[in-house]
């Protein structure tokens, strides 16, 4: 048995049929081929596969597929081009913090925190680090993705001070 | 200008962060099948049958396989080692299951949900044995054997430097332990097999790619060149990804026999009962010292506990080897004992985990080393001083032939004490109390092997591990310089650190070097893989060498073009020219181009004859809550000595990281089973991997004692930071409560219970 799924991902709207079971990351990563976002513990505890679903921070991993019908879902793909010479400003930060070592964790982190992007120069690190609370990273130790977080928010070449109190 | 020493930005950045990352479950192929293993939900038990007849029913599956259908030899790790038992390990269970979480069956279908379906309706037809779940249980005469042996210890090894070891007049008596952890890789195990020609291509989520290759040609009984391993990118490995497992050897053959791409990744909970745990030790000391602390003799006696097998190809031998090693650690000790036995129970098997044993080491020297200030009166400090081995008796081997090349232990310890405020501490910490407040302070001083080469392995029987790398650099008719080694990039930053190491001893621009992921196809290159901090120091020597033939042969067939001696000739960014002789040169790609093929393909291999020792220390400050008995990490101060560092940032960032899994291994995380072997924290609402809260920020101070025993300078910076968290923040625990803490992780309940005491001593006016 499959469904009728209507939904704009990543500005492109897409009609697909779909067993209802299916969990939207599987269906971003194998039946669209967005492979960006990834799949880290598939009980919702690691947050590798977070994207927004209509701006908001979703596991997509908690999410079936068939409930984002009527929605838009973006994904990391969406933040920029890889064509583009400059790529998202926290994408930006996050090189230029060093805040990313192998890199599986970092899309859904980057779903998570530029969901909040209008808030960011506002935020204490205590907020900051409120935010990240369901994103596990196992490489870095946090520090420089909190580094980067901060960067983003401060006008700059997004290497920012690097302080955090 | 020279390139390494500079912060580069990472190479490999781009693409991860647009989402263009390549992990073996982003590719696929036209027809791939998914394989899903059925796992034993029952720790041990007589394995009677397995029915698939109702899973073979379902609609997509393909094949279900059991042992007896996929009728290959079990993975025998080749260890040669008097003191070990061989631990053979079954690819799938065959007759016996040892593990919860041990693989009985395989599912292959055509998507991975049917997989999971009719994984589910395989019935296990077994007889349940009683679990063997600790050490203390295993040791008994009256327990179930794991294996088909007449003792559950299948390593034993004693050392001694003399029957009697001098005691005293200090003597002390502790058992230490620190319980099993798992170095939880972002990305979980996987791998993809594809028949190709007579043989088969792999991608897979390793560390060790040639020897993965290896291993499945000789356990599919196919010839080394039909094996070809390509490393896409690697989701972090942290240990677990070192050893070839008896998953990735059944996929491997399920591609072959059913002539289709065939793909597993594992799942979490999977992740968490069959990958490999790590650390899981008990140890009993005897410490004795002289009356000014001085030590005089450590009698240890190392029980690992091993779980059901060892892992491919390092055996069961890395804790139960590691760790009395290095017991002694950077101190000065000639009188030492020990025995040190890997006993089987029925848990996950015990494998790798950044340190290898060696947060073990540093956990039992460091707390002996407080006990024993605390039993003489002696500063703390000073107790390490007087102990520590000074800069000028470097090198120095240790009882247990270590070989510490070259640093400066005490220093180390002093500006880790100067950066904590350690000299103000005492009166901070007595007004605090005053006020109720619970305030702590612990360091730790360590020393660590990395880069082990051939002859270390070989003297420890581990056959299996190559111990030397190697590097492919080849100056492409582009003018590119292409490098393949044999140590895959897992998120440590090599495809930028190689291309700075390449730049710098060929003389040429960074820009032009290019670090290509690792394929066995690829030079018939042969190798160990990343793992026990390797790749600066083993991938490093191997580039250099490498370079230096490269560079020989540029300058002579420049020689020849240019009508100079190669002895006049340097390489300048992306030319040959005449030293001092302005005008006279040739450009690399005009050699490129008219030179014979191969000319510019240079294999070398680097095989370290002696380790090198990387060594530091740690100090925090903590405050304990009494009624949650949290441990509050107030300020955490790293001091360490990596050796000449090719980017600092990414070295910092390793140290980051590398502390945050120490942190959660002394205050988080911890794999507990209970008594019928099953595991208690097998998702990661249980496993308590800590979150952007829980990790302080570190100061990380660098210190740089030279080394002659790496050829490019650097120690190895990857494992380092995870040795002394543990050591540190239990000293600082155990400060703050006046009380000891001795094995890891700290159990807020017992925290609680020791503060809360402490504050009622307090209150009594009791010290």
């Amino acid at each position: 048995m499959t469904m009728h799924v209507d939904v704009e991902i990543n500005g492109v709207r897409h009609r697909r049929e779909v067993e209802p079971r299916t969990l939207l990351s599987d269906f971003l990563r194998h039946d669209l081929g967005l492979t960006g976002t990834h799949v880290g513990c598939e009980h919702g505890v690691c947050g590798a596969c977070t994207v927004q679903v209509d701006g908001r921070p979703v596991r997509s991993c908690l999410v079936l597929a068939v409930q984002t019908h009527g929605r838009s879902v973006r994904t990391v793909e969406d933040l920029s081009d890889p064509e583009d010479d400059v790529m998202h400003p926290l994408q930006e930060a996050f090189h230029a913090n060093h805040a990313l070592q192998c890199g599986f964790c970092t899309p859904g982190i980057l779903m998570t925190i530029e969901a909040l992007s209008a808030d960011l120069a506002e935020m204490s690190d205590a907020a900051i680090l409120e935010a990240l609370s369901g994103n596990l990273c196992r490489c870095t130790g946090y520090r420089n993705i909190v580094c980067a977080i901060r960067a983003a928010g401060e006008p700059g070449d997004g290497e920012g001070t690097g302080s955090w109190a | 200008m020279p390139s390494v020493g500079r912060s580069l930005p990472r190479r490999e950045d781009r693409p991860l962060l647009q989402g263009r990352g390549r992990f073996v479950d982003d590719i696929d192929f036209d027809g791939t099948l998914h394989a899903r293993f059925v796992r034993s939900s029952v720790a041990h038990a007589l394995l009677l049958g397995v029915d698939s007849e109702e899973a073979r029913a379902v609609t997509g599956v393909v094949t279900v396989v059991d042992a007896a259908e996929l009728a290959l030899p079990p993975l025998l790790p080749p260890i040669d080692n008097p003191d070990a038992l061989p631990v053979p390990r079954p690819l799938l269970a065959t007759g016996k299951i040892r593990f919860a979480g041990e693989a009985v069956a395989v599912v292959v279908a055509d998507s991975p949900y049917v997989a999971e379906d009719a994984a589910e309706l395989v019935a296990i037809d077994l007889e349940a044995l009683p679990a063997v779940t600790t050490t203390a249980q295993a040791l008994r005469d009256d327990a179930p054997r794991v294996h088909d042996q007449p003792t559950n210890v299948m390593y034993d090894k004693r050392f001694s430097t003399g029957d009697e070891l001098p005691r005293g007049p200090v003597v002390i008596h502790r058992t230490f332990s620190s319980s099993r952890q798992t170095a939880l890789p972002m990305e979980p195990r996987g791998l993809l097999a594809r028949p190709h020609g007579d043989g088969l291509e792999i991608w897979a989520s390793t560390q060790s790619p040639h020897m993965l290759a290896l291993a499945v040609a000789a356990g599919l009984g196919l010839a080394e060149d039909q094996v070809r391993v390509m490393v896409p990118d690697v989701g972090g490995g942290f240990g677990l990804k070192a050893h070839a497992y008896p998953e990735e050897l059944v996929v491997a053959a399920l591609a072959r026999r059913l002539g289709r791409p065939v793909k597993w990744v594992e799942d979490r909970a999977e992740n968490l009962t069959s990958s490999c745990h790590a650390r899981g030790q008990t140890i009993d000391v005897t410490v004795s010292a002289d009356a000014d602390g001085v030590l005089t003799s450590i009698d240890a006696d190392v029980v690992v506990d091993m779980g059901a097998y060892g892992v491919y190809a390092h055996g069961h031998l890395l804790e139960a080897g590691g760790t009395p090693s290095m017991i002694p650690g950077p101190y000065r000790l000639r009188d030492y004992r020990f025995r040190s036995r890997a006993v089987a129970t029925t848990k996950v098997p015990l494998g790798a985990y950044r340190g290898v044993g060696l947060p073990v080491a540093t956990f039992v020297h460091e707390r002996a080393m407080d006990l024993v200030a605390a039993e003489t009166g002696v500063d703390r400090a000073e107790v390490r001083r007087r102990n520590l081995l000074r800069a000028d008796e470097l090198p120095y081997t240790s009882v247990t032939g270590q070989r510490y090349d070259s640093g400066d232990y005490g220093a180390a310890l002093d500006t880790a004490l100067r950066e904590i405020r350690y000299s103000a501490f005492a009166e901070e910490q007595a007004e605090a109390l005053r006020a109720g407040r619970l305030l702590g302070l612990g360091f730790a001083v360590y020393v660590e092997y990395s880069a082990v080469g051939s002859s270390v392995f070989a003297g420890r029987g581990m056959l299996g591990l190559a111990g030397y790398d190697e590097a492919n650099v080849v100056l492409g008719p582009d003018g590119i310089v292409r490098v393949w080694t044999t140590l895959p990039s897992a998120g440590q930053g090599i495809t930028t650190t190689f291309a700075q190491l390449t730049a710098d001893e060929l003389s040429v621009d960074v820009e032009l070097v290019e670090v290509r992921p690792v394929d066995t196809a690829v030079g018939r290159l042969r190798g160990n893989g990343t793992f026990a901090s390797r790749s600066a120091v083993s991938g490093g020597g191997a580039i250099r060498v490498s370079c230096e033939e490269l560079r020989r042969r540029l300058l002579e067939d420049a020689a020849d073009v240019l009508e100079a001696s190669p002895a006049d000739l340097e390489i300048v960014s992306d030319a040959v020219r005449v030293r001092g002789a302005g005008t006279s040169s040739v450009r690399l790609v005009d050699l490129a181009a008219a030179a014979a093929p191969d000319r510019y393909d240079v294999v070398r291999r680097h095989d370290p004859e002696h380790p090198v020792y990387p060594y530091g220390a740690h100090a925090c400050r903590v405050e304990v809550d009494p009624v949650s008995g949290f441990v509050r990490i107030l300020d955490y101060v790293v001091v360490e000595d990596c050796g000449r560092i090719i980017n600092p940032r990414i070295a910092l960032g390793q140290t980051h990281g590398a502390v945050a899994q120490g942190i959660a291994g002394a205050l988080y995380e911890e794999l507990s089973y209970d008594e019928h072997g099953q595991l208690q924290t097998a998702s990661l609402m249980d496993y308590l991997v800590p979150t952007a809260s829980e990790v302080p920020p570190v100061q990380v101070e660098h210190m740089h004692v030279p080394t002659s025993a790496s050829l490019v300078g650097a120690k190895g910076v990857g494992e380092s930071g995870t040795l002394a968290p543990g050591a540190a923040l239990a000293n600082a625990v155990a400060d703050a409560l006046g009380a000891e803490c001795n094995s890891t992780p700290l159990h807020p309940t017992v925290i609680s219970d020791l503060a809360r005491a402490r504050l009622a001593r307090t209150a009594e006016g009791v010290r």
